[in-house]
């Protein structure tokens, strides 16, 4: 008699949290004490430190904002304290949710009877490795022993997959929350379900909704009753949450209504009472939405277009998510995309169904059933009138769209077991009788039920043939989709000294995955007391420049571990690690030392100021307005202006963050820093004709000085590298161009250092130039020096000099404290 | 005499040794001393044979100090046995810093011991002082402690910079070096190069040598050392195991493509210099052959289309080949003969490489500063890492490359000849550097920057 | 430089072939491979002697669970699996292509009196 797996999925959502249930054949959504599957993300800790989760918590959301939070999903993994004033505590982010997962996990326990130690968490696909880590480390607090985590799409896919009959499609996985949107693309092909790709917003939600909402009702309040209501202005930031609790209540009216009152009564605004008696119909609400709804469609046919699908071509979409009931947004995706929508599934509680299966397919039951010699253990099987039975460890994925999966198991105490065979209930199917190895392990391969749940029976024989009693005397597998391990959302890799970054696991890579290489450090190292010897910063992001990265953390070797000195250009093994939940390990081995290091400081969230986020944004503008003016393709100015939207955005947020809000904050950091990087990917690519003209401009002037100081030797190289040149801007190869142009600048300065006239033409500029160099001061002792060198006609020393003041300008250090500070290449 | 009054000479004796330390010790100096000695010892017999007989080893050892030398290393347990011993007895036979001496007899000592504790290397470590520019005895010391470490490899370095750069030094530590490389070598295999250092006045090497060409020597100064300091009878040796080995050639598929499959298999799995030159070659011919003839045919088209991939699979694969190539070129040695197609475009690309780490080092090179703690030993290494890059990527990419390195690498390095020469340290670097540079100028035929460097060689020369 | 290439296994490596790790022919389908790999990585984790060694021509080469996992990504996308099967050395009597003798037997270090560490 086996007792029957379970399997909890949960899914903590912005706004709402929920959590399933899977038994192997269906799955069930948890309800809480009030009956509801629902959960809301609010939690209210009380004067006395008492703590409220949930439904209960929400209502005080707007009656006593200071005790009560919500929405801190968005956080999760920032340095962010958020304080309750009544109980004068700073809570993180991870506290909040362990809470929220705990009164989830006594509901699971009320429900099902089950103590959880092991579950799966869904998590957004955009999510980072810190927000991710944030996630693991709130169910650590909540008593969770082991967790395993999935992306939203991924699970949304699966619980809508399960009841599908039909194989080969595409799907697009239309998740849009309280706080975030996630488009995925999703194939099945052969029982497999495979992520294409992803997108989406980590900043886009229907929380934006509600603010478009109340922005349009700050206009309509400040046309009828000439009121002005700032968001900056933290006095009316009291009106601003009724406004908002209004809009999203009137928001979801309109989803079945055509025209709802927006109303407020009582509101509070310099002083005054106001009462806020607005209609609303359906095409103004649409027309306030629009833009939204524009951004949400353009991110979807981005996806596709990314991967070269056509609009028409989805077999289904899935909703998943509040929000998607808005039906302007609907009737907008489906215009656009194409495709049918899948009905009859519940888009609030789809994800923590889809991670409930989820943990079935990776065997994630709720109790952990790893072997432990336990006194409990041996207990059980004493009490039983069939003796003392061997137990067995199996190990076989609960669901698999395999028909003939393997089941490996081994004997652990007990009597040893010879010959083992399966035999499945239905009576229709019995595996062969197999052998069991010396150290206990066996594998047989079994036949499952097409599309069903199939249950066997387990028997052993011992050497002597003599019948074995063995527990679990059953086990059920069930024949379904598979899941294929999710894709890595964005690539990592490690900073280079030279700027550059060393991709590691590309973006859309399979996790969990391990690589590791080796690199070579760029400066020796002694072990001294204090400080840290070498330094390997861990960076994410797509473009090729580190400094264009976001670090996510870095692998510091403190000096006074190193067991000897270590010479520069030492060869280092670098190895990184990912789990399926996106978690980084790291470690490096010296070989020259024979030492290994792992230690990781992860690199919280970076706290731009204010100030400078305003200046970036200046900058980043500057840059674009440049960049228009500069070009007259159609398809670059789309780019363009798109960067444009995004940096207006980016405005807005940093109007919002003034107002205190942290939130907007970090909206415009990350979008500053994705405009950047798109500008600079613009740049080197349509910079393509300045380069050659750039190119051709340094060829002649190397022509030139060949012509009046080189040699014969001189000129063959400078033609075999003027040839060099020309292939490589005939295959726009940025790389090889560059160190080809680096090369004659070489060959051109050596021969233009010749004439002694040109020598003093340099230490001329640079006198009169002295902030071109980096240390003034020493710039002026080597002119000195060099134009007395001059004056005694010793051009040798002349041309140190002038070759010391170039120096000066260094590049090799500025790519370096760009590149995070990377000591290995 | 009185024997009071010779015994109050002594410490005279002792202070005017100390103050005559090189490098200002003149020839009239030592002549003026050892003839004291060797007037005064007899004496000191004839006035006091007891006092005679204690003080005479005193005065040999002011004279030669090697022999007690030897005799102290073969019977000390302790490492600081040594180092006091080589303190006291070594000045004057040491032409560099004595503390630096002592270090490197004591490490020198070490290396030969099969029961030394991590302690002992701390206490070497500690003792090698903290010079401004290591010298030659100095970084024989670092060398060894390096090698007891077990990196070898930058051992090598330090040691090849003082036998292939420098031409002045101790005649011990020199030996020493030489013996080191010479061991190396044979370790790692490459024969070759171990003839080179047959002319030599270590007795080991000589003998190597001589055995590895397969003559035979006897020299009676070589026996009476490996008496005293109790080396093996160098007969005992198996030196014909080291005889090059040849690959038994191997039976290779007939059809094109499975011979390019097992030719490149061989050459990532081959461990030795000749069966990589084997299958390098081997496996280029094959693969030019399957890209230029068999691909065009359409020998991959039907997998292709099975798979549902296009035509750009197969140029994926002759990069994903080509870059194995390139990695076996850059870390072995690889004997390159003129050839087309696809090793053409790998020389290409790995010299490309090269040339731009070169320049990078040389680069970082000239703006490094010196450690207080183990003075300039880094440059040498990275100066004699920067060589060795060098080298290899002109025997990759041939003259033309030779050429494109040198200028991009000596505008660094004059640099730091300059500094050198100004700021007073590491003069030997400096030669190093210049002489160096010079013949490259020369082959390179760069005229105006031989005459660079041979003024500067003159002016590095004191 | 580095010295200590052939100790390491670099991941172009013959022996990391994945067709060798999983124990299939050229010509297994996506199923098989799923089913092998599973099968290998459930051994794995239960502790199977006989799993954790794979054979190749050049002989015995150990398989980890992180081994089986990227074999089994390489052969799931169509391009690296089109590379594999192509580098895959067929006929084994031929593939086993080594130097006659190894080089030298003796320690040079140790016979002459140094004593270095491994």
């Amino acid at each position: 008699m086996a007792e029957p797996k379970l399997f909890v999925g949960i899914d903590l959502g912005t706004t709402n949290s929920t959590a399933a249930v899977f038994d192997g054949a269906k799955v069930d959504a948890i309800r809480g004490t009030d009956g509801s599957t629902l959960t809301p993300s609010v939690v209210r800790i009380d004067g006395r430190g008492g703590v409220m989760v949930g439904a209960r918590a929400r209502r005080y959301l707007d009656t006593d904002p200071d005790n009560a939070r919500g929405e801190f999903k968005r956080l999760m993994g920032s340095a962010h304290r958020l304080s309750f004033a009544a109980a004068k505590v700073d809570k993180t982010p991870e506290e909040l949710s362990a809470e929220v997962l705990l009164s989830l996990l006594a509901s699971t326990k009320e429900q099902v009877g089950v103590e959880v130690d092991q579950c799966v968490i869904s998590v957004p696909a955009l999510f980072e490795l810190h927000q991710t880590a944030a996630t693991g480390e709130a169910a650590r607090l909540a008593g969770i022993d082991r967790v395993e985590f999935i992306q939203e799409p991924i699970a949304a896919a699966i619980a809508s997959g399960w009841t599908a009959e039909n194989d080969d499609e595409a799907w697009m996985v239309f998740d849009l929350g309280g706080g975030t949107f996630d488009a995925s693309l999703l194939e099945t092909r052969e029982g497999m379900l495979r992520v294409v790709g992803h997108d989406g917003d980590n900043y886009l939600g229907g929380r934006d909704f509600d603010n478009a909402l109340v922005d349009w009702a700050v206009r309509e309040l400040g046309e009828r009753e000439g009121r002005r209501l700032d968001r900056k202005n933290p006095a009316h930031s009291k009106a601003f949450r009724r406004l908002k609790a209004a809009a999203e209540e009137v928001k979801i009216e309109l989803s079945r209504a055509s025209s709802s009152p927006f109303s407020v009564a009582g509101l509070v605004v310099d002083g005054d009472e106001l009462d806020v008696e607005l209609e609303l119909d359906r095409p103004t609400f649409d027309r306030v939405v629009a833009p939204l709804c524009d951004r949400v469609v353009e991110v979807c046919t981005r996806l596709l277009a990314d991967h070269g699908r056509e609009a028409g071509s989805l077999g289904r979409i899935v909703l998943v998510g509040g929000p998607t009931a808005i039906p302007a947004l609907r009737e907008r995706v489906a215009a656009a995309l194409g495709a049918p929508f899948a009905v009859g599934l519940d888009p609030m509680t789809l994800v923590a169904q889809g991670a409930a299966i989820f943990a079935g397919t990776v065997d994630l039951s709720a109790k952990a059933t790893v072997p432990r010699a336990d006194a409990g253990m041996s207990k059980q099987g004493n009490i039983s009138s069939d003796g003392p039975k061997t137990k067995l460890w199996l190990q076989h994925p609960g669901v698999t769209a395999d028909v003939g999966p393997f089941v490996v198991g081994r004997a652990l105490e007990g009597a040893p077991i010879h010959r083992i065979r399966f035999t499945r209930l239905d009576g229709a199917w019995e595996s062969p009788d197999e052998e069991v190895d010396d150290d206990g392990t066996f594998t047989v391969q079994l036949s499952l039920s097409v599309r069903a749940r199939s249950t066997f029976r387990i028997e052993a024989w011992s050497k002597d043939g003599k019948l074995v009693p063995v527990s679990p005397r059953e086990t059920s597998l069930s024949h379904g989709l598979t899941v294929t391990d999710p894709p890595l959302s964005r690539s990592i890799g490690i900073a280079l000294a030279t700027n550059d970054v060393r991709t590691y696991f590309e973006r859309g890579c399979p996790l969990p995955a391990r690589r590791s290489f080796v690199l070579h450090t760029v400066e020796s190292a002694t072990p001294i007391a204090h400080g840290f010897a070498l330094s390997v910063p861990i960076v994410q992001g797509e473009f090729g420049l580190a400094h264009l990265c976001r670090l996510v953390g870095v692998l510091e070797i403190p000096a006074s571990d190193l067991r000897a000195p270590l010479a520069a250009g030492s060869a280092i093994e670098v190895a990184l690690g990912l789990d399926r939940g996106g978690r980084l390990t790291a470690s490096a081995r010296v070989e020259a030392l024979g030492q290994s290091f792992d230690q990781i400081v992860n690199v919280d969230v970076p706290t731009a100021s204010l100030a400078d986020l305003r200046e970036r944004h200046a900058a980043l503008q500057r840059r674009v307005e440049e960049a228009f003016a500069k070009s007259t393709d159609a398809s670059i100015r789309t780019q363009l202006s798109r960067i444009d939207a995004a940096l207006g955005r980016a405005e807005r947020d940093l109007a919002a963050a003034d107002g205190g809000d942290a939130d907007g904050l970090e909206r415009a950091r990350r979008t500053l820093s994705d405009s950047d990087g798109e500008l600079a990917d613009y740049e080197s690519r349509s910079a393509w004709p300045e380069l050659e003209s750039a190119a051709l401009e340094e060829a002649t002037f190397a022509a030139h000085n060949v012509s009046r100081h080189g040699s014969g030797a001189d000129r063959q190289l400078l033609e075999g590298i003027v040839g060099g040149i020309k292939r490589a801007l005939a295959a726009h190869d940025a790389r090889a161009l560059d160190q080809r142009l680096r090369a004659m600048r070489r060959l051109s300065n050596a021969l233009y250092l010749q004439d002694p006239q040109n020598l003093a033409g340099e230490l001329d500029y640079y006198s009169s130039n002295p902030t071109r160099t980096t240390d003034p001061r020493r710039a002026k002792e080597i002119i000195v020096q060099g134009r007395a060198a001059l004056g005694k006609k010793d051009d040798a020393a002349a041309r140190n000099a002038v070759v010391e003041l170039w120096e000066l300008r260094r590049p090799g250090e500025e790519a370096r404290r760009r590149g995070h500070g990377s000591s290995v290449k | 005499m009185e024997p009071t009054s010779l015994i109050t000479l002594l410490p005279l004796l002792w202070l005017l040794r100390m103050g005559l330390r090189r490098p200002q010790r003149p020839v009239a100096a030592q002549l003026l001393l050892r003839g004291g000695v060797l007037a005064v010892a007899p004496v000191t017999f004839v006035s006091s044979p007891v006092l005679g007989f204690a003080l005479t080893p005193l005065w040999l050892a002011a004279l030669w100090s090697w022999p007690f030398v030897l005799l102290v290393t073969r019977f000390a347990r302790r490492p600081w046995h040594v180092y006091w011993a080589t303190l006291l007895l070594w000045p004057f036979e040491l032409r560099d810093s004595w503390r630096a001496g002592a270090a490197f007899m004591t490490a020198r000592w070490l290396v030969g011991r099969a029961d030394r504790a991590p302690s002992d290397l701390a206490y070497v470590r500690a003792k090698m002082g903290r010079p401004k520019a290591v010298e030659a005895i100095g970084m024989t010391a670092f060398g060894l402690v390096t090698a007891m470490d077990g990196d070898l490899a930058t051992a090598r370095m330090l040691f090849e910079a003082l036998v292939v750069e420098t031409t002045e030094g101790c005649v011990e530590a020199r030996r020493t070096a030489r013996q080191f490389l010479v061991l190396d070598m044979l370790r790692r295999g490459e024969l070759e190069d171990v003839v080179l250092l047959a002319e030599s006045d270590d007795p080991l090497c000589r003998a190597i040598a001589a055995r590895l060409s397969g003559r035979t020597t006897r020299r009676a100064r070589g026996r009476v050392e490996q008496w005293i300091l109790g080396r093996p009878d160098l007969e005992r040796i198996p030196f014909d195991t080291l005889a090059p080995s040849k690959v038994s050639e191997p039976r290779l598929p007939n059809d094109p493509l499975d011979r390019a499959v097992a030719c490149h298999a061989g050459l990532l799995l081959a461990d030795t210099r000749s069966a990589r030159t084997f299958y390098f070659h081997r496996a280029c011919e094959t693969w030019d052959h399957v890209f230029d003839v068999l691909v065009p045919e359409g020998a991959f088209d039907a997998r292709v289309r099975e798979l549902g991939i296009d035509r750009s699979a197969v140029y994926a694969l002759r990069r994903r080949i080509k870059a194995d190539l390139a990695d076996v070129l850059r870390a072995h040695w690889v004997e390159l003969l003129p050839q087309r197609g696809i090793a053409a475009e790998v020389r290409e690309e790995v010299a490309e490489e090269i040339v731009a780490d070169v320049e990078l080092w040389a680069q970082r090179l000239e703006a490094r500063v010196p450690s207080t703690t183990t003075g300039n030993v880094y440059d040498w290494i990275e100066y004699r890492a920067m060589r060795r890059m060098y080298g290899d990527a002109w025997r990759i990419g041939g003259p033309e490359t030779r050429a494109v390195l040198y200028l991009r690498v000596y505008p660094c390095l004059t640099n730091l000849v300059a500094r050198a020469i100004n700021d007073g340290f590491d003069f030997r670097l400096a030669r190093a550097a210049t002489s160096w540079m010079r013949g490259e100028a020369w082959a390179v035929g760069h005229e105006r920057s031989f005459a660079l460097h041979t003024r500067n060689s003159a002016a590095a020369k004191r | 430089m580095s010295e200590r290439a052939s100790q390491a296994v670099s991941p172009s490596d013959p022996r990391r072939n994945p067709f060798f790790v999983l124990g299939l022919a050229s010509q297994a389908t996506a199923t098989e491979i799923e089913r092998e790999g599973r099968k290998l990585i459930a051994q794995l984790e239960v502790g199977s002697k006989k799993a954790s060694t794979y054979s190749t021509p050049w002989g015995p080469m150990a398989r980890t669970v992180d081994v089986v996992r990227e074999a089994m990504v390489s052969l799931r996308d169509p391009q690296t699996r089109f590379q594999h099967e192509v580098l895959l050395p067929k006929d084994s009597a031929v593939t086993a292509p080594r130097d006659v003798t190894p080089p030298a037997s003796f320690d040079a270090f140790e016979v002459l009196g140094w004593n270095l560490p491994r």
